[in-house]
């Protein structure tokens, strides 16, 4: 348990629930949200230093928004799906598959960034380097490492937020064109 | 670049600032409550913000190695169904994720399963898909339709145009219009925003869309019927007439009279606040500025505001306030102005 982020907890949780039920406004919804953002909480590493914990709550809770929204979504597509096909709502390969193209997409977007930039975000993401350490090692300032995690991480979310549309309209048409062929 | 795009393309900014600044070190006091201020304004940056993170979380499951041209090239091409195409390299990115998953952050578990239902998407794209009017941050657009009816796009709105031999419907997506109506008694001009309809009744008025999802109906010249989009009743649950503002937010408030000239000064560019508090003033800013202004100081934000400013310039406004609040004005990153106690 820890206890800087138990208290901030405590201490903004009013206001945390009143975040989560802009997006979710189903109030039983919102306050099982907030209850599963506790119990993550409690998971959490007790000795690392937080000095900004009411960002971090809230870091945590739009995460957990953003991935209800997006799994109610899947959830409904997938039901219809399910419903038609008669078949029980699982993981499907697919679904792994989605996750390995993504890792691949990115490691892609990656490959496109310029060579330094490149390298400042594997050496920070990958193996977990300080920002001064590769501000040496690639001889700039500290303040061009941030410039370059910064544009590394736009770039890549941009190509695959725009591979998600594509993925998504594909694997649409692909579904309903196999419900064709089961009738 | 659609202007939406270019919106988007600063949220961007704004949201790989703060993720590098946390990831990379530690937030202040103030920089913690303008992040949260940030976050809290706008549904795009939570999706935004949850995808960049996603994105910094996975990059640390990447192999260690420079990666071999032998990873498809194209796989956005790839057919998304057969299990068994999985090939061994794929067998060690996974294999590397498992084993680096220790040293993620705590929330990384509230994002992971994420990664199995990965339909992401920001809202603003969709947006601008149905859209058939936009405009961006610091725009303004002016419409003219087939029927002569004239509609003046505020900053970072957008409309979607339907017009039918019966009716001629506008759905206001997001921000705020203002709508000159040509008469035509066999085609009601009807808008929607939020849970709102607004039936004009030969008219001009201005419909705003908050980022707190009010609806504002200000009417300028003659009367618009309301009514909410949930009621089976084709009447109008309230008359609005020249003068007077209505807004709605699950229920419709009380008529209001307002200042209807200057409510909707941002047509000839000027922001009008007449004992505005400065936290309202503050808001109205940042719907015109690229970037984020947040204010910071409890005590500041019921100090009122006077004056009319160039809506063009949301910084120099600032430092106009500046001078006559006590108030300073800090520019932290060029998407990051704080407005603290002098």
């Amino acid at each position: 348990m820890h206890e800087a982020l138990t208290q901030a907890f405590h201490q903004f949780q009013s206001e945390l629930l009143g975040f989560i039920r802009k997006r979710l406004p189903d109030s039983s919804q919102a306050e099982d949200l907030l209850h599963e953002l506790f119990l993550r909480l409690e998971r959490y590493p007790s000795d690392k230093v937080i000095k900004a914990p009411r960002a971090y709550l809230y870091r945590a809770a739009n995460n957990l928004i953003v991935d209800e929204l997006r799994k109610k979504k899947s959830y409904d597509q997938r039901f219809v799906a399910a419903e038609q096909e008669e078949a029980p709502v699982h993981i499907s390969p697919e679904d792994i598959n989605h996750h390995q193209q993504r890792l691949k997409l990115l490691d892609k977007a990656i490959n496109e960034l310029p060579e330094k930039c490149q390298k400042a975000f594997r050496w920070h993401r990958i193996e977990q380097l300080d920002k001064k350490i590769i501000a040496e090692r690639l001889e700039v300032s500290v303040n061009m490492v941030e410039k370059h995690l910064r544009n590394a991480v736009k770039h890549c979310q941009q190509r695959l937020s725009e591979a998600e549309e594509t993925t998504f309209s594909d694997s649409h048409s692909s579904k309903s064109s196999q419900q064709r062929h089961h009738q | 670049m659609t202007n939406q795009e270019t919106s988007i393309q600063m949220i961007r900014d704004t949201a790989s600032d703060w993720l590098v600044r946390m990831e990379t070190g530690e937030l202040n006091e103030q920089e913690e409550s303008a992040f949260v201020d940030w976050l809290t304004a706008d549904e795009r940056h939570q999706d935004i913000f949850a995808e960049m993170e996603q994105t910094w979380l996975d990059a640390a499951s990447l192999p260690t190695e420079q990666p071999s041209d032998n990873i498809e090239a194209d796989v956005i091409a790839m057919p998304a169904q057969a299990s068994n195409a999985t090939s061994s390299r794929n067998a060690d990115i996974i294999e590397q994720q498992t084993t680096t998953q220790s040293q993620r952050p705590w929330w990384a578990w509230a994002v992971a399963a994420s990664l199995m239902f990965g339909l992401i998407s920001a809202p603003g794209l969709w947006l601008s898909i149905n859209a058939d009017y936009q405009t961006a941050t610091g725009e303004w657009q002016t419409v003219t339709l087939a029927d002569n009816s004239v509609i003046e796009l505020n900053t970072d709105s957008a409309i979607q145009v339907s017009y039918s031999d019966n009716q001629r419907h506008i759905t206001l997506l997001r921000g705020e219009a203002y709508f000159d109506v040509a008469k035509d008694p066999a085609r009601p001009f009807i808008v929607t925003a939020g849970d709102v309809n607004a039936q004009a009744l030969g008219t001009e008025f201005a419909v705003q869309l908050t980022n707190d999802e009010q609806t504002i109906v200000t009417v300028t010249e003659h009367e618009v019927g309301v009514s909410s989009t949930d009621s089976a009743s084709e009447k109008p649950m309230a008359i609005v007439t020249e003068g007077e503002q209505i807004a709605y937010q699950d229920t419709f408030s009380t008529i209001q009279k307002v200042n209807h000239t200057q409510a909707t000064a941002w047509r000839t560019q000027r922001l009008v606040f007449n004992d505005q508090s400065l936290q309202s003033v503050i808001t109205e800013l940042n719907r015109y500025h690229r970037g984020h202004i947040t204010l910071y100081g409890d005590h500041l934000k019921t100090q009122k505001v006077n004056g009319v400013f160039n809506v063009k310039d949301p910084v120099a406004t600032l430092k106009k306030l500046e001078q006559s609040l006590p108030i300073t004005v800090t520019q932290m990153t060029p998407y990051l102005i704080v407005v603290s106690s002098k």
